[in-house]
């Protein structure tokens, strides 16, 4: 086993939805190590986002603790929180989430602008990044003007940017056809191989599943 | 920063239909309170200045008490080698001493009360160009012991050229004033009142019928530059300090028409205020609408590590875009048209510009051309912006990522 990058103790998350009690997430304990290419999978409402999310500093705990490289994710407060986000997690959403008025390559920048890296690293990086998923030739170009597997590519190109402790993606293969599902995948494993980085998967998809070393399954907010 | 104003100023061309109404909006109101604005200013400066040149001067010397009680025993005395001393400073263009007193006219069996002006033929024609309000008759000489009367005067009191009427009144220190006075011309007043309760004479015959040699009412002083009144009032005060007269500056002259058109801008300032509403009311719905649709997308940038706060100045700086092309816009379809009026007055026509041109003053309106009528409008519309980003400061200050996301 390598060295753990993320470190659940006992963790629970309650919703309140009128006089009702949701326990989405109930005493979940995991570790999770350096290059672990993982999928949590489970049911629809079985609390795989709502663990991404806890994971990713988007979502607060009700009870337990979540450490990362040795920070309590509780201990921080919601600015620490945003740039614990940046400089340590990638996400990889669902529906993508590129932001529209940013071409490919400005949106694969976009986490080292905030980070205030100089745009001419950025750019070469992004650049980089932006050919390991196949996507040289369209750095120009909108996401209004790629296909949901470009821009999902250009995702995940987005979540390696900033150099991140880990990546969380949620259901990255949803939307997208089973050619380019296959396409994201070979190319999320290869980096895993190559450059040790650390995938954490939502998912339904068996293909996913199948690519997994690694396979957390929730039930009713339980792992089992 | 330079990726803030990057998005800024591409997500305003996402919706260009909205960009372009709420520029529309920003451009028209500022273009219209800069028009009309130095329209306002140009035909209140006007006024002003050609009351002070054609009626009261930049200042006039009285005697203290005669500001509060208008009687002949509060009238000034200055002999005519102490007007002359002064009319020869160099920073007073012209002055203008004047008697303002009552009397009873009577002709026949008719009697009216008038009120009769002394001037000086030559000084005051300078000042009112009394000569170009006669219809009938000639303008008085030097030291003329005739009388100019109304039209309206002269109708009722059935008088004519070369017709003498009687005055008598009150004189100095309690004197019976009484004269002859044979009407020399007959002049128009745009004013009906005016033209039935005014009549002038030359001031050394008003002297007379008041028995008063060198008393005037008061002098009115125009200067070469108006900069210069409170250097000229303390000069006119040290050489005259034996005298004990009063220096009372055109505003406190003027203070009814002043306070009535403060009254005006206040009018304009409310059709201003009206404007800036709907404009301002415009820039909300724009800025309602850029962060209600846009909602995900920040707790998107918010999740990849964008603080709240480069969220708000981004959304602040698509408005100050949208205000500095609509002001930039309107400063410059304004401008030519200010100048052009400012350079080429609008002209009057009617009863208003035959009355204006009666008392001398050129029928005209002239905008006025001052830098300040644009800062205003920037001033007031950078205002209506930072106003309106209060909604997307509360909006983003509740943001909740997680509802967003799963939305």
């Amino acid at each position: 086993m390598g060295n753990s990058v993320i470190k659940i103790n006992n963790l629970s998350k309650i919703y309140k939805e009128g006089v009702n009690e949701v326990h989405a997430l109930e005493n979940i304990d995991l570790t999770i190590n350096q290059g672990e290419f993982t999928a949590i999978v489970g049911p629809s409402g079985s609390g795989k986002t709502t663990l991404l999310n806890m994971i990713g500093g988007l979502d607060t705990p009700s009870s337990g603790n979540i450490i990362v490289n040795q920070t309590n994710l509780s201990s921080l407060s919601y600015n620490e929180l945003i740039n614990f986000r940046r400089d340590n997690v990638g996400f990889v959403f669902q529906a993508y989430n590129l932001i529209p008025v940013l071409t490919a390559l400005e949106n694969v920048s976009f986490i080292m602008d905030l980070q205030n890296i100089p745009s001419k690293i950025s750019r070469k990086r992004a650049i980089e990044l932006l050919e390991s998923v196949g996507l040289g030739d369209r750095i120009n170009s909108r996401p209004s003007k790629l296909s949901g597997g470009q821009q999902q590519r250009v995702a995940v190109a987005r979540a390696l940017a900033s150099k991140p402790k880990f990546i969380l993606a949620d259901e990255p293969t949803a939307n997208l056809d089973s050619k380019s599902a296959e396409n994201l995948l070979d190319i999320m494993e290869q980096l895993n191989r190559k450059e040790n980085i650390t995938f954490i998967f939502s998912t339904h998809d068996q293909r996913v599943m199948n690519k997994a070393r690694r396979i957390i399954k929730l039930e009713d907010g339980r792992v089992v | 920063m330079r990726l803030i104003i990057k998005m800024a100023w591409r997500n305003l061309w996402r919706n260009k239909k909205r960009t372009f109404i709420a520029l529309s909006s920003v451009f028209f109101a500022a273009f219209l309170c800069m028009v009309f604005g130095s329209f306002m200013e140009g035909a209140t400066d006007y006024m002003i200045d050609t009351t002070i040149e054609r009626q009261i001067g930049h200042f006039q010397v009285m005697n203290p008490e005669y500001k509060d009680d208008k009687i002949v025993d509060n009238f000034l005395i200055i002999s005519q080698k102490q007007l002359n001393s002064w009319e020869s400073n160099p920073k007073i263009s012209r002055l203008n001493p004047r008697i303002e007193t009552f009397a009873m006219a009577w002709n026949g069996n008719k009697t009216r009360p008038i009120g009769l002006i002394g001037v000086d033929p030559r000084r005051e024609n300078l000042f009112s160009k009394l000569e170009k309000r006669i219809r009938l008759g000639h303008y008085l000489s030097q030291k003329d012991n005739g009388i100019i009367i109304g039209k309206h005067f002269s109708q009722s009191m059935n008088l004519n050229i070369g017709d003498t009427l009687t005055l008598i009144g009150q004189g100095y220190h309690g004197a019976t004033a009484s004269g002859l006075f044979p009407i020399r011309a007959i002049m128009n007043s745009y004013d009906a009142q005016t033209d039935a309760s005014i009549a002038y004479t030359s001031i050394s015959t008003a002297r007379d019928f008041i028995d008063l040699p060198d008393g005037a009412s008061y002098i009115s002083v125009l200067l070469k530059d108006e900069k210069n009144i409170n250097e000229v009032i303390n000069e006119l005060r040290q050489d005259n300090k034996g005298n004990n007269y009063r220096f009372e500056p055109w505003e406190e002259l003027i203070k009814n028409t002043m306070a009535g058109i403060a009254s005006d801008k206040k009018t304009f300032a409310l059709f201003f205020y009206i404007l800036y509403i709907v404009v301002g009311f415009g820039l909300f719905g724009t800025v309602v609408m850029m962060t209600n649709e846009r909602e995900k997308e920040f707790s998107v940038m918010s999740s990849l590590g964008m603080k709240k706060k480069s969220l708000i100045i981004g959304l602040f700086f698509e408005l100050l875009i949208i205000n500095i092309i609509g002001l930039i816009l309107s400063i410059i379809i304004a401008t030519p048209i200010i100048t052009y009026f400012h350079s080429n007055p609008v002209h009057l026509t009617g009863q208003m510009a035959r009355a204006m041109d009666e008392y001398g003053i050129e029928p005209i309106f002239p905008f006025a051309l001052e830098i300040k009528l644009f800062f205003n409008q920037i001033i007031a519309i950078t205002l209506m912006s930072i106003f309106t980003i209060i909604y997307p400061i509360g909006k983003l200050s509740r943001l909740s990522i997680i509802d967003t996301l799963r939305k």
